[in-house]
């Protein structure tokens, strides 16, 4: 095989990079599911300062700690035929996606709280 | 030039953003094109059509959207990393309409291409606005 040859070949990607890239990922959504879990417990006593207990959306806050991990797992599993650049946007869109969620989540339990407090 | 040398350059990277579409036809191929004298890899012409624009449109007015919500949104946090992580969230919800697009456009397949469009379009829609209006 010629250099000119070698220097076309398309880069051989090793298996170790796309876990590495996954672990990456894996981080940022952890931590979007640490920030979920720390509204779990934190927002149940702002309502209950606020004497509307019973309007705490307890759906909303499981919701938030399970979906992060559930978006990482259905990227993972839409790019897991695609080289790792595609990989890693799907992940990041993904990540976004979760990001959307959350403040979502927030606009949804702020209303709740306004609600309940006949605001 | 060792595996562990070449991890630290830059070189022939551009290959590796190569079209999962294409990627299937080379594994399904015949196997001509496995030899040392084939030619390099051709990236396919993705037309987009008036659809792909108009998606692109859409993600555009999802973004201005978000763009609205992240500038009415009061962000209190006990700490500056905490602030830092929250702004990086709001960036990155601003910024994925568009990325949802790209990554349709130079990902997916031709054929599953408008599907994941209107997925996108559904899912990264400003609902924190469309709540907002009906609440």
């Amino acid at each position: 095989m010629s250099a000119q040859t070698h220097a076309r070949e398309p880069r051989e990607e090793r298996p170790g990079d796309a876990w590495i890239v996954a672990l990456l990922f894996a981080l940022a959504f952890g931590y979007d599911t640490v920030e979920a879990v720390a509204n779990l417990q934190q927002l149940p006593l702002l309502y209950l300062g606020s004497d509307i207990v019973d309007a705490t959306p307890w759906w909303l806050l499981i919701a938030g700690v399970a979906l992060p991990a559930l978006l990482f797992a259905a990227a993972l599993w839409v790019g897991r035929r695609m080289r790792l650049v595609a990989k890693a946007g799907v992940l990041l869109v993904a990540l976004g996606v979760s990001a959307q969620l959350s403040l979502l989540a927030e606009q949804l339990a702020r209303q709740i709280a306004v609600t309940a407090l006949g605001g | 030039m060792s595996r562990d040398e070449d991890a630290l350059r830059w070189e022939g990277d551009d290959d590796l953003d190569r079209l999962s579409v294409v990627d299937d036809e080379d594994e399904s191929g015949s196997g001509e094109s496995d030899g040392p004298d084939a030619p390099a890899p051709v990236r396919e012409a993705r037309p987009r059509g008036p659809l792909g624009w108009l998606m692109l449109a859409l993600g555009l007015a999802a973004t201005a959207g978000w763009i609205m919500i992240i500038v009415a949104n009061p962000v209190q946090q006990p700490s500056l990393v905490g602030l830092a992580m929250y702004q990086l969230g709001e960036l990155l919800a601003v910024l994925t309409p568009l990325t949802w697009w790209f990554v349709v456009d130079r990902v997916a397949p031709l054929a599953r291409r408008a599907p994941w469009w209107l997925a996108g379009l559904v899912v990264t829609a400003p609902w924190p606005l469309v709540a907002g209006l009906i609440a």
